[in-house]
């Protein structure tokens, strides 16, 4: 990994604001777990990015949410995991990734008209072109969080509906447990 | 041109500095500082920050809630920290051996940086030193360069302070010291200033001036950068940088860092300097804080990449004496 890291970073000295070249760096670097060195190139390609309209809408957009994750993995710097959100969103708003992000933030923060909404939103916008690399995002993500939230919001039994919804779909093992527990706790209720 | 694509085509290579995450939290690894033992071992003292440089460059069009230029550290704890680490380097620039230096418990930091910053590493007299400013003695944040001697066992690859020393200058009310280049070959000097060159003496204390004598006259302020090392029997060297801080209409703080090489006599009279500043990777904020002389003559530079990412590159002997005479 350091290798080509190594090789990475010196294509880049010939190229330093290439967007693309960034991102892989920045790749690199988060697969590693350098959290910090996989913001600045992320950063980098967020800005040197910015005016392609193209095909590097979603290398900008990515990046965007890939800084967030990264500052999220370092934790408790949940003002700048928010703001990175909202500017993904803002640059690519018809996009449904990074309004599943946002709704997870309102959720941990127990804002649940807000993760509510948000996770409507997201589920009304389309996938669209393919993105340079997972978001970890699933449109059943969405869905989950609007259940959970719709729980806290007096609507017991769209939750239950959505849920039971959710365990028909091929949703990953650890959503699926979560599903099983929150349809337990709501029938134990 | 930037200095690693100058040196990658001359037959140099760069390479990452990287300690685990595991071990940092993936924090930022920044301004690594390299010296060359005795016995050949390419040594380096790597900065760990508890924080990570956002910096929205150019065109700023992604800025942090707290600015284009911000150090996020963590939200519940204000400190900007910083730890070092002791790193063995093998023939590849590969880290082989690091380790935490343990630095002595001598009070509690009672300011928001905290800790040895930018550290050089140097030998003398036989014994390893680094030095670095330090600003959490003071409720205001008052810097001061300290020489910290370490002790190093290569067999278990421990490190430890075991000898510090805050040198106070002589305007006791200067705010902040820092960026102060050992010279590699005169037992605790230092070039202060470069422009004219002053060189102090710190193995006393206040540290006292060895020379000020006036120079080539550099259009910028030079400031310190890399060790100070010797050249071609006779030269001394180093990288110096250079930085432009700006505001933007919002006032919020900006900068871009260059580098230089600096030239002086035998005397530490500066006689010449880059004549354009250079960068290393096209970041905005580099830094600069080692350099040494492989046994067979080739040089190594270590850098910082945005406060988030550290390199050691190799420049070949005969690039370093081209870009040397070039300043003359």
């Amino acid at each position: 990994m350091v290798m080509l890291i190594d090789t990475l970073v010196t294509d880049l000295s010939y190229n330093p604001f290439d967007p693309a070249l960034n991102f892989a760096i920045a790749q690199e670097y988060e697969a590693i777990g350098q959290t910090a060195s996989a913001v600045s190139f992320y950063l980098r390609t967020a800005e040197y990015g910015f005016d392609e309209i193209g095909y590097k809408r979603e290398l900008v957009y990515a990046s965007l949410i890939k800084a967030a994750l990264c500052f999220e993995d370092q934790k408790n710097r949940e003002k700048t995991v928010h703001s990175l959100i909202l500017k993904a969103i803002d640059y690519y708003p018809t996009r449904p990734e990074a309004y599943f992000h946002l709704s997870r933030i309102y959720e941990k923060r127990q804002e649940w008209q807000e993760a509510y909404t948000f996770a409507s939103v997201g589920l009304s916008m389309k996938e669209g072109n393919p993105l340079p690399c997972d978001l970890k995002f699933d449109r059943n993500y969405l869905w989950f969080e609007k259940a959970v939230a719709a729980w806290w919001l007096g609507r017991k039994d769209q939750s239950i509906l959505l849920f039971e919804d959710l365990l028909k779909t091929d949703i990953d093992d650890v959503y699926r447990a979560s599903i099983k527990q929150n349809l337990l706790n709501i029938s134990l209720s | 041109m930037n200095l690693v694509q100058q040196a990658v085509e001359r037959g140099g290579r760069l390479t990452p500095l990287i300690i685990p995450s595991e071990i940092t939290g993936g924090t930022g690894l920044m301004n690594p500082s390299i010296f060359i033992d005795d016995d050949g071992d390419i040594l380096c003292v790597l900065r760990h920050i508890n924080y990570t440089l956002y910096h929205s460059e150019a065109a700023q069009r992604f800025p942090s809630p707290w600015g284009v230029l911000s150090y996020l550290h963590p939200e519940k704890d204000q400190h900007l920290r910083t730890t070092n680490y002791l790193c063995r380097l093998d023939s590849d620039y590969k880290i082989t051996d690091y380790c935490e230096v343990e630095m002595m418990n001598l009070y509690e930091p009672i300011w928001e940086f905290v800790g040895l910053e930018d550290a050089r590493l140097t030998k003398w007299e036989g014994d390893y030193w680094i030095s670095g400013v330090r600003r959490d003695t003071t409720p205001h944040g008052q810097g001061r360069m300290e020489v910290c001697q370490i002790e190093i066992d290569k067999v278990n690859w421990i490190a430890k302070e075991v000898y510090r020393d805050r040198i106070e200058v002589a305007d006791v009310s200067s705010y902040c010291e820092k960026n102060w280049m050992p010279i590699l070959d005169r037992e605790y000097q230092f070039v202060k200033w470069c422009n004219p060159t002053e060189v102090v003496y710190a193995g006393v204390n206040p540290a006292e001036q060895v020379s000020l004598l006036e120079g080539a006259k550099a259009p910028v302020d030079l400031r310190g950068g890399s060790q100070v090392i010797p050249f071609d029997n006779g030269y001394y060297i180093a990288i110096t940088h250079e930085v432009n801080l700006f505001k933007n209409y919002l006032g919020q703080k900006d900068g871009i860092y260059r580098h230089r090489i600096a030239v002086w006599d035998k005397d530490f009279k500066l006689i010449g300097y880059s004549a354009e500043p250079f960068s290393f990777l096209d970041g905005q904020i580099e830094f600069c804080a080692g350099l040494a002389q492989l046994p067979n003559g080739d040089f190594v530079a270590t850098f910082g990449f945005q406060d988030n990412a550290a390199f050691v590159l190799e420049i070949t002997a005969d690039l370093m004496s081209e870009m040397v005479w070039s300043c003359l």
